[in-house]
């Protein structure tokens, strides 16, 4: 692959990365759970207009959902991990 | 100049250091930095007391600063420094936004909105008591009352406030009101009286950019301010005249990285009065943040057409929680964070 691609593409997992985080904190901030978020995932649904299938996204979504939810109740597989080596936390 | 010692240096050595160069007459400051012995030169050196310091095996630097201030200078810290409002930390790495309405207008409509910026997640509230306006016939604040009604809904939403001062005189008001931090508006940022009155209360100031002023000019009068004793500065670039004027001001970005470079204090953005046009706010706000601001400033009202001043340029409660919303994204897509708010 072409190296400034390569590089390209770290950037945005980096980024991804770091939204998802940061999405995980605020809802670990407000500590409760949105009887909206059904619909608000598939409102997110309707508007996905790029070239990822519609199914994968949701998938995407469901595990940011499940991981949220388990940061919130502090059962965080991250956390419990946190002394594992690279990749065991996963 | 700026000496910048080793890690580690003994207190003892830096203390014989600075007594060396006090008997030849040169004044020195220190750094509160603690990872590392640092400290100011006030008075200009002697080439022989320059080259004896470049011998020194403690001293790793010495720093010319790009303008006549020593304090503010990015080389007197190590890391850029945090200025704490009210237990809101702003700078550091962090991206605040405070929002308020740009006059207090009365006891209801202050918590309206102080209610509308909690809930949007801004994390300081402000609110102008004391207007200095271009008109002596506009609306010229509601003066100590606004302060009690501004502070009142800050407390009662949980959180810090921010208001203008406009002289010298006002200042015990604005203490016994516990205002958080202190605002220095564009037309004040070079009154160096009312500079040295506040920087010795102790209270944290935003320092806004003159309507006309230079960088240094600005970096000169947050001299003022730590030469003074006030330690907890937080720059503000407000827009700037030019020959344009199809906006408000002219809202100068060009100047966010190079006061990265310039100084450790942390710098804000009000591109609401930069632009004076509310649907141009949310824009130049994620422009602000990208290019490294550590937080923006802007108006929010209920009733914007009812605002008894710069209506035009305030947002609806809506658009604030919009804007909040971004900055967030900004914050975190520019390796930062963007903090809860203190409640």
């Amino acid at each position: 692959m072409n190296p400034a691609l390569r590089h390209q593409l770290a950037s945005l997992d980096r980024t991804i990365l770091a939204l998802l985080d940061e999405r995980a904190r605020m809802l670990r901030e407000v500590d409760a759970v949105d009887p909206a978020r059904r619909a608000a995932l598939a409102d997110l649904l309707r508007r996905q207009t790029g070239p990822l299938p519609a199914h994968v996204v949701r998938r995407i979504f469901e595990l940011v959902d499940q991981g949220c939810d388990e940061v919130s109740a502090g059962r965080s597989p991250f956390r419990a991990n946190a002394g594992a080596p690279d990749g065991e936390a996963r | 100049m700026i000496l910048r010692m080793k890690q580690g240096t003994p207190p003892e050595r830096v203390q014989a250091l600075r007594a060396r160069l006090e008997l030849r007459g040169l004044r020195t400051l220190l750094s509160p930095e603690t990872s590392r012995p640092i400290f100011a030169v006030v008075d200009k050196l002697p080439s022989d007391v320059r080259e004896e310091l470049e011998r020194q095996a403690d001293v790793v630097e010495i720093v010319r600063p790009q303008g006549d201030w020593r304090l503010v200078d990015r080389s007197f810290r190590e890391a850029p420094s945090v200025v704490d409002i009210g237990g809101v930390r702003v700078g550091g790495g962090r991206v605040v936004v405070i929002a308020g309405p740009c006059s207090v207008e009365g006891r209801d409509v202050m918590l309206e909105v102080a209610q509308k910026v909690a809930g949007a997640g801004a994390q300081l509230l402000r609110g102008g008591a004391f207007k200095p306006r271009t008109s002596p016939y506009s609306f010229q604040g509601l003066g100590v009352e606004g302060l009690r009604f501004l502070k009142d809904a800050g407390e009662a939403v949980g959180l810090p406030v921010v208001s203008e001062i406009m002289d010298a005189a006002e200042l015990p008001a604005f203490l016994e009101h516990d205002i958080d931090c202190l605002q220095v508006g564009a037309r004040n940022m070079q009154n160096f009286t009312l500079l040295k009155a506040i920087a010795r209360v102790g209270r944290p100031v935003l320092l806004k950019r003159g309507l006309s002023a230079t960088v240094k000019e600005w970096l000169y009068s947050a001299e003022y301010l730590a030469a003074g004793g006030c330690d907890q500065i937080v720059l503000c670039e407000r827009g700037i005249r030019t020959f344009e004027s199809a906006t408000r001001n002219t809202l100068d970005l060009t100047i966010l990285p190079l006061l990265r470079e310039w100084t450790h204090l942390p710098i804000v953005v009000d591109p609401a009065h930069a632009c004076g046009i509310a649907r141009l706010i949310p824009p130049l706000s994620r422009a602000s943040v990208a290019a490294g601001a550590d937080g923006v400033a802007v108006e929010v009202h209920p009733r914007p057409e009812e605002a008894r001043s710069d209506g035009p340029q305030a947002l609806l409660p809506g658009e604030l929680a919009a804007l909040v919303a971004d900055a967030r994204v900004q914050a975190v897509v520019t390796g930062r964070t963007f903090p809860a708010a203190r409640r």
